[in-house]
């Protein structure tokens, strides 16, 4: 009967496991005791460890952050800034060919992604795609050291770094953008709308290439750098790539309407 | 080591007290309706219908190019509110 106890008091610290698959957890020792021998101590307390240990660390991002209660001020972005909870954010591609894949996946998961990218030289500012590079194919190496500049961002201002992720994609989404069309040879711009899909593409791709141009050809760090971006572009400072390329598009949106 | 441990240059992260820049804030509407062809040169823009939920023109419902994916029940942010767009001619 004791061991009955502890499992239900496990079952109720994780809220992620439905109840029907609890109940039965609990039923079956219970009839195992009354008609059989007692199970042998050691079995009893690999069963209850395993959950427990899950259930402290599982549901944050890399067993440090929390993902719960963070705040999105615009409401365009709120439904396609999705956060799952997990320690490492990674479904490895199951959902991709679903409708919207792009909407329903982590958000950090996509940013995780945009940064498995070859190498770009800071005269090509993303152009051009080299097919080989450090870190194409290579996740882990990127969510280490994803990892490690969301530990500098919490020393340097003592917030959540996925909050401050998340202010950082606010700022840096463009709102209007062009189209070039043409009218008897001669191409002219036209501004359009961005849904609000893209936006978060163009944010993301841009805080990321800033971080691999901040540390080509440099002293500083693959991490130091990214945390340096996002630090700038939460801050809505003009030194930020990703808002000079905002302010830039806008401006050019602005004038073709 | 202990350079490595300080690789700080010009580009460094200022405090929070730096000056901001300004950007578009623009107005919130939501997505009614979102037409069946492409406009664009490329194909790349769809038409939507918004209707704008902030500002002086709450209420009304407008035509508007888009560009990427967009369906029925987004939310969408629109620079301003005043004109109204015609599809792009293809060639």
């Amino acid at each position: 009967m004791i061991m009955s106890d502890e499992n239900t008091a496990v079952d109720t610290e994780v809220p992620m496991v439905p109840e029907k698959k609890a109940d039965k957890k609990v039923a079956l020792p219970e009839a195992a005791d009354t008609d059989l021998q007692p199970v042998s101590p050691k079995k009893i307390q690999r069963k209850s460890a395993k959950p427990a240990e899950i259930s402290s660390d599982a549901q944050l991002l890399f067993g440090k952050y929390s993902v719960s209660g963070l705040a999105v001020d615009d409401p365009s972005l709120a439904s396609y800034i999705k956060l799952s909870k997990r320690p490492y954010p990674n479904i490895f591609g199951r959902r991709k060919y679903q409708a919207y894949y792009n909407a329903h996946t982590d958000i950090v998961e996509r940013f995780i992604s945009k940064l498995m990218r070859g190498g770009t030289g800071k005269k090509i500012s993303g152009k051009v795609i080299r097919r080989k590079g450090a870190l194409q194919g290579k996740k882990l190496k990127v969510v280490h050291m994803l990892q490690e500049s969301f530990d500098i961002i919490n020393k340097k201002t003592g917030k959540n770094p996925v909050q401050v992720l998340i202010n950082a994609l606010q700022n840096a989404a463009p709102i209007e953008d062009t189209t070039r069309v043409r009218y008897g040879g001669i191409s002219y711009n036209v501004a359009v709308g961005i849904s609000s899909q893209r936006r978060l593409d163009v944010a993301l791709r841009n805080l990321a290439l800033a971080g691999l141009m901040g540390a080509f050809k440099n002293k500083r760090t693959l991490s130091d750098a990214l945390a340096n971006e996002i630090l700038l572009a939460a801050s809505k400072s003009p030194d930020s790539y990703a808002i000079k390329k905002r302010v830039e598009a806008e401006r050019i949106a602005k004038r073709a309407r | 080591m202990a350079e490595e441990a300080n690789p700080q240059t010009k580009n460094d992260a200022k405090p929070a007290t730096n000056a901001e820049i300004k950007v578009l804030e623009g107005f919130l509407s939501e997505v009614v309706e979102v037409s069946s062809g492409r406009t664009g040169i490329y194909g790349e823009v769809k038409q939507a219908m918004c209707k704008i939920l902030e500002g002086k023109d709450k209420g009304r419902v407008i035509r508007r190019n888009v560009r990427g994916k967009i369906r029925v029940g987004d939310m969408m942010r629109l620079p301003d509110t005043s004109k109204e767009d015609k599809p792009i001619r293809a060639r």
